[in-house]
């Protein structure tokens, strides 16, 4: 079992701001224990990407209360991105 | 691949098309990665690239749902800090009692049962005016009396200014002169008799508190024994100050002591003076109030002011400083002080300050449940971090003579607000005291308490590099409270008050790989007083000065190793805290030593404690700690005293 503990410490280590980690904090509260598990374990185990996953969460909270063409590319496009070059580095 | 992904739609789409054909596409692309990682070789996986595609596809769904979820404005719980334990299926609360949601009231349920075991001493008090018939002057006889009546008359009447006066009384209490310190005693009694005649009434109704000369104390003095009886002197505290002085020129160990009167119905502040009395296993602290005499058969300063509270029928609410002649030293409190500190609920500033240093950032406290039963003690208090309400209730079991309080109820509310740096929380007690009067009976008092806490924090990193991370942070914090008795005369009751400030920081060292984790920090206390007891000046006096030096080591994976050594520089000592524990997840075993060396043994003992500590936790849903404390304290001139305390709390997590 993973303590909130060191999630937090984690953030603060990767200097994101007290509001942006209130976001984090109520998206993993949102979900079921196990679920929940396995997220807190994405944040851990890639701590350089802790910037880009709170920028999208952030993102597609803005888009869900106002749904804009725009916005959904730029998520899109972030997502797109990332998976690509992933996909290329293994290929 | 991912070609077609964005679109140029020319036509204007609502909101609800754009959301359909935004899932519709992140569908596609996380499809293709999961389809790509479905098809990738066994040993690709080895590579971290992989695991992050595998975590950034489910973050994506994830991190969807959740917007999804904001959209329709559904409530979510604020994560409280503890747990991450508890079970809940999206959409719906599973920790549900009957039909009642606990969630909206509470995360956390604590229920503490505990209970302390010490020796109650048997003490029947006694208020002598008059010595015969007393337990203090038994054996005392009418020749005894009359020698003191006499000698107070002529070293009144033979002396013509204070210095003269207190000169002739110095030469009285040397060995070898006939009187008793039974009889100096009495000789104060006397003189403390005439001194109330010289009450000054009209200062205490204009408010003009100012120091008065010895001279004109003795002048006062002098009048009344063999004058006509018509100068007046100063107040209460112009007068004992004078009696200090005199039991202090006839060798007597005396001092002042601050606190509150009940009058007809109506509380007043009030000062008195304490003499330490009797030889060997019969000394004791006795309290002179005027000509009133109060032994207290115990050299336990909390004690005795026990039985002043009992004689004055009031407890005072808020600080009761204990000085000399010519200044308030620093607050004590009775074993009822102690009580109604604890029924308002305030943490001193220096708590709160370091609570906030430690965790960087003003602590909340979170929607929980608190229960606390002990013998004497009944709290249950409901909060959040914004409010909160809470209901306290004592019961003095043990009949002991030295608590005050037969009982005690008190209500009290909170509020506060805060941000990332600011916090400011006020609170309101209304509390109704049973006090014990010495004769048995008791006494009803009412009063209010109106407090406020203000906090600053902030903290920056100073460094961050491959050798590990600096940070710093730091603090201020102020408490301020008034008390109020509710009843009496409008125009005479005490409207009570105190104050008191910390300030200081914390330096805090991490190691690259976060297996170990080192602090330094200091504080420092002042506290708002008055000056000394004959006038109303304001000061504000340090009270203490912290430092403190830890750290914490993760010594094999998931064990780690903790201690912490803390030394305070206070108005009246030092004290030395180190704490030592170890924690592997589910058990953490601590062990505290804590030494205060008192430079004040008459008010304040010095005393070492041990507590030893542990705690179990019991899954995600629950843990359980066990606290064990053993505390010899020592006064001066007395046996040092042992008491043991045993605790135990169980902790429910609800989300």
């Amino acid at each position: 079992m993973i303590d909130y503990s060191q999630i937090q410490e984690v953030l603060d280590k990767q200097n994101i701001s007290q509001d942006d980690q209130k976001v984090v904090k109520n998206f993993l509260s949102s979900f079921s224990f196990a679920k929940r598990q396995q997220l807190i374990g994405i944040f851990l185990g890639f701590p350089e990407k802790i910037s880009l996953f709170v920028d999208l969460l952030k993102k597609k909270i803005e888009f869900s209360k106002n749904p804009t063409e725009a916005l959904a590319e730029e998520i899109l496009g972030i997502e797109t991105g990332e998976i690509k070059n992933l996909m290329k580095e293994l290929q | 691949m991912f070609e077609n992904i964005t679109t140029t739609e020319k036509e204007k789409l609502t909101p609800e098309e754009i959301f359909a054909n935004f899932e519709k596409k992140e569908k596609v692309i996380k499809k293709e990665g999961t389809d790509f990682l479905e098809n990738l070789a066994p040993e690709k996986f080895k590579n971290k690239a992989a695991n992050l595609l595998l975590a950034f596809s489910l973050f994506a769904g994830a991190s969807s749902a959740f917007a999804g979820e904001q959209n329709i404005d559904k409530e979510l719980p604020s994560m409280g800090e503890e747990q991450y334990s508890q079970t809940r299926d999206k959409g719906e609360v599973k920790n549900r009692i009957a039909d009642f949601d606990w969630l909206k009231v509470a995360t956390k349920i604590e229920i503490s049962v505990g209970t302390t075991r010490e020796e109650v001493k048997e003490f029947h008090p006694e208020a002598i005016s008059f010595w015969k018939g007393s337990d203090f002057y038994s054996g005392f006889t009418i020749l005894d009396a009359n020698e003191v009546f006499y000698t107070v008359h002529d070293a009144v009447n033979l002396s013509h200014s204070a210095s003269e006066f207190f000169a002739n009384l110095s030469v009285l209490s040397q060995k070898g002169n006939s009187l008793s310190e039974k009889q100096e005693i009495l000789m104060l009694q006397d003189f403390g008799y005439y001194l109330l005649k010289t009450y000054n009434q009209d200062m205490r109704e204009s408010g003009e508190y100012v120091v008065v000369s010895d001279d004109k104390m003795f002048e006062a003095l002098r009048n009344q024994v063999v004058g006509d009886g018509t100068l007046v002197s100063g107040m209460c505290g112009n007068i004992h100050t004078f009696l200090v002085k005199t039991a202090e020129s006839l060798g007597i160990e005396a001092w002042l002591q601050g606190g509150t009167v009940m009058n007809n119905q109506t509380k007043g502040a009030h000062v008195w003076a304490g003499l330490a009395v009797g030889e060997g296993a019969e000394k004791q602290i006795a309290f002179l109030d005027y000509g009133t005499l109060i032994p207290t058969g115990t050299l336990n300063y909390k004690d005795a002011l026990g039985i002043a509270e009992r004689h004055h029928r009031a407890v005072a609410v808020l600080n009761t400083f204990v000085g000399n002649s010519t200044e308030l030293l620093f607050p004590v409190k009775s074993r009822a002080q102690e009580v109604v500190s604890k029924s308002i609920g305030v943490e001193e500033s220096e708590d709160r300050l370091g609570r906030n240093l430690e965790s960087g950032e003003i602590k909340k406290e979170g929607r929980s449940l608190e229960i606390v039963i002990n013998p004497e003690i009944k709290e249950i208090k409901l909060g959040s971090d914004s409010v909160g309400l809470a209901f306290f209730k004592f019961e003095d079991t043990q009949n002991n003579p030295y608590q005050s309080l037969k009982d005690l109820s008190a209500w009290r509310g909170r509020v506060g607000v805060s941000n990332e740096n600011f916090g400011i929380e006020a609170g309101v007690t209304v509390l109704n005291m049973n006090i014990k009067e010495l004769n048995g009976n008791t006494f009803s008092s009412d009063d209010i308490i109106v407090t406020l806490a203000t906090d600053y924090i902030d903290k920056k990193q100073l460094t961050k590099n491959q050798y590990g991370e600096f940070a710093l942070s730091w603090g201020a914090t102020l408490g301020a409270a008034i008390s109020k008795q509710l009843g009496g005369d409008e125009s005479q009751k005490i409207t009570g008050g105190q104050a008191d400030a910390t300030y200081g920081g914390r330096l805090v060292y991490l190691n690259p790989n976060n297996v170990g984790k080192f602090y330094i920090g200091a504080s420092k206390v002042s506290r708002g007083a008055l000056r000394d007891f004959q006038n109303q000046n304001l000061t504000a006096k340090s009270y203490a000065k912290n430092f403190i030096v830890g750290g914490s080591v993760e010594v094999t994976e998931g064990e780690v190793v903790n201690i912490e050594v803390a030394k305070s520089s206070l108005a009246w000592g030092e004290s030395l805290d180190v704490k030592g524990g170890l924690s592997n997840g589910v058990l953490k075993g601590s062990v505290g030593y804590e030494k205060k060396s008192s430079d004040y043994e008459r008010f304040i003992p010095s005393s070492e404690k041990v507590e030893i500590s542990a705690t179990y936790k019991g899954g995600p849903k629950w843990e359980m700690d066990v606290i064990g404390a053993k505390t010899k304290e020592k006064y001066k001139d007395a046996q040092a005293v042992d008491s043991t305390s045993a605790e135990v709390k169980l902790r429910i997590f609800l989300w």
